[in-house]
């Protein structure tokens, strides 16, 4: 359902409770699909059959309790009636209500994208690199607390959103990495919605509101970049193409030049942070569009920086890739190799990258093992088109 | 809704050289929170309890009692008083305890279990 992030926020909003809303949202869709014809509007058939269905829900809980409001019902009953009423957007609202200090800040995010982007929680769980039975017992508390704790349904005021940032972003961050990662468009061929699209449209927003934050507007001008380059990322027969062999002439150069400005006024802050740098590390990469080369050494340099600011074992993977770019394939094996091989066993990029630098110092047995253990891995369909055709391309 | 605000400091800060002096200021800055609640129309109430030391603790294990000299937790900071307030939201309850005078220590704000309310 492409409408899900804005209905169910509006749904939330208007119900005050993450868990009916989603609850309302299924049933809605559900109702949806097993209707004859389309409805004309599909998000505000959803919205008002969403909401009907909590509220009938909370009006039979209430008859129960023989506490039923007479005069509310009737009012309710006439705001149904109006339809097709306008559904207020209130996903922004809803970002930040996720990302309130009071909940446990490994559970913010992933409260975020289980909620707004309704990503299932198999997916969140491996952005975050936790079970599933332990990304649910998180989200699941974080609801409680949202519905216990007394947090306001409503937009922070502005002093309180700077502290609620960091969370905001680092929710957008993942859901594109989810939706970057997923370069022939399965996930959200599953999710029914064009996820990418949803964080782009959701960064620039908060990069919008608040022009005055550097990493607002670095992370919009990450998600742009990334976005500038959908048409190149998978060829004729539905393989991913990587970065340095797509042609930049697919690339998108109005999202590229937006992403350029966007970098050109945060710098103004003169305040550095780990998306503004990654948005330049991807700029580099963008400038081949223009230069017909890529500054590796820049490259470098940059992940250098990022390595500082939010160290991570795939920080220091794409390192090692631009280090072998810079002072060769022994280098990178080399820095590789100091990576903890057993924290990376599951994540593919790191079985691509040895694979790749295998390959370029002659190792073709070892390089085939490693695109082995990367296609073990589940890779989505794209990818694994890719590396089975580089497999194949190993003598 | 309404909150609890569980003032949990560090006794000893106002003991000891200057203590006086602080705690004079905190029961100070007491009650001119207290004159704001009222300035703010907020319905609230709060006690000061005597120190950790005058605790007596009933515990139950399953049908058996036993009594101990001293409070629930062995902890630095003990629970040394409370407000309870009615405000629309847990941020409005956070900027509240925000102003209680605490030298050192925290405070926990939990809302109160509505009476009357299933679930």
């Amino acid at each position: 359902m492409a409408a899900r992030p804005r209905v169910v926020a509006a749904l939330a909003a208007h119900l005050r409770d993450l868990d009916v809303a989603e609850e309302a949202f299924a049933g809605a869709a559900a109702s949806c699909l097993a209707l004859a014809e389309p409805p004309r509007d599909v998000p505000a058939w959803l919205f008002v059959a969403g909401k009907r269905r909590a509220l009938d829900a909370l009006r039979k809980a209430r008859a129960e309790a023989r506490t039923a409001e007479r005069h509310a019902e009737v009012a309710e009953m006439a705001d149904i009636l109006t339809l097709p009423e306008p559904i207020p957007d209130e996903r922004l609202r809803l970002l930040f209500i996720c990302c309130h200090p009071a909940i446990a800040p490994e559970a913010r995010t992933a409260l975020a994208l289980k909620v707004i982007c309704g990503l299932p929680v198999s997916a969140i769980a491996r952005l975050f690199v936790v079970s599933e039975a332990t990304m649910f017992q998180r989200i699941t508390r974080a609801k409680l607390k949202v519905r216990e704790a007394g947090i306001a349904f409503e937009l922070p005021p502005r002093r309180d959103w700077p502290a609620r940032l960091e969370a905001v972003l680092l929710a957008l961050e993942l859901a594109f990495t989810a939706a970057y990662a997923d370069a022939g468009g399965e996930l959200s061929a599953d999710l029914g919605e064009d996820l990418g699209g949803e964080v782009e449209r959701l960064a620039l927003l908060v990069a919008e509101l608040l022009p005055e934050e550097p990493e607002a507007l670095g992370l919009a001008a990450l998600v742009l970049l990334a976005r500038s380059r959908a048409g190149a990322r998978v060829d004729g027969q539905g393989a991913m193409v990587p970065l340095s062999q797509q042609d930049c002439a697919l690339w998108d150069g109005v999202r590229i030049e937006r992403a350029r400005a966007l970098m050109a006024q945060a710098a103004r802050a003169g305040r550095s942070g780990p998306c503004q740098v990654m948005a330049a590390i991807q700029l580099t990469h963008a400038r081949r569009a223009f230069d017909g080369v890529v500054d590796w050494s820049a490259v470098l340099r940059l992940y250098d920086v990022l390595q500082v600011l939010r160290p991570s074992p795939m920080v220091a993977l794409s390192r090692a890739l631009a280090l072998a770019q810079v002072e060769g394939a022994e280098a990178g094996l080399a820095a590789l190799a100091a990576l903890p091989a057993e924290r990376l066993a599951l994540a593919r990029p790191f079985h691509v990258a040895r694979a790749d630098l295998l390959a370029r110092t002659g190792q073709a047995a070892e390089a085939r093992a490693a695109l082995d253990a990367a296609l073990v891995l589940d890779p989505p369909r794209a990818e694994r088109l890719w590396l089975e055709a580089r497999r194949a391309g190993l003598v | 809704m309404q909150f609890m605000l569980m003032i949990n400091e560090d006794e000893s800060a106002y003991a000891g050289e200057g203590g006086a002096a602080l705690l004079e200021a905190t029961l100070a800055g007491h009650m001119k929170l207290a004159e704001d609640l009222v300035a703010a129309g907020v319905p609230f109430s709060g006690e000061r309890l005597k120190p950790a030391a005058t605790a007596t603790t009933l515990r139950f294990d399953h049908g058996a009692e036993s009594l101990h000299d001293g409070p629930f937790a062995e902890t630095h900071e003990e629970l040394g008083g409370f407000y309870i307030i009615d405000v629309a939201s847990l941020d409005e309850a956070l900027a509240w305890a925000r102003r209680i005078p605490v030298p050192k220590g925290g405070i926990e704000v939990r809302p109160v279990w509505p009476m009357g309310a299933e679930g």
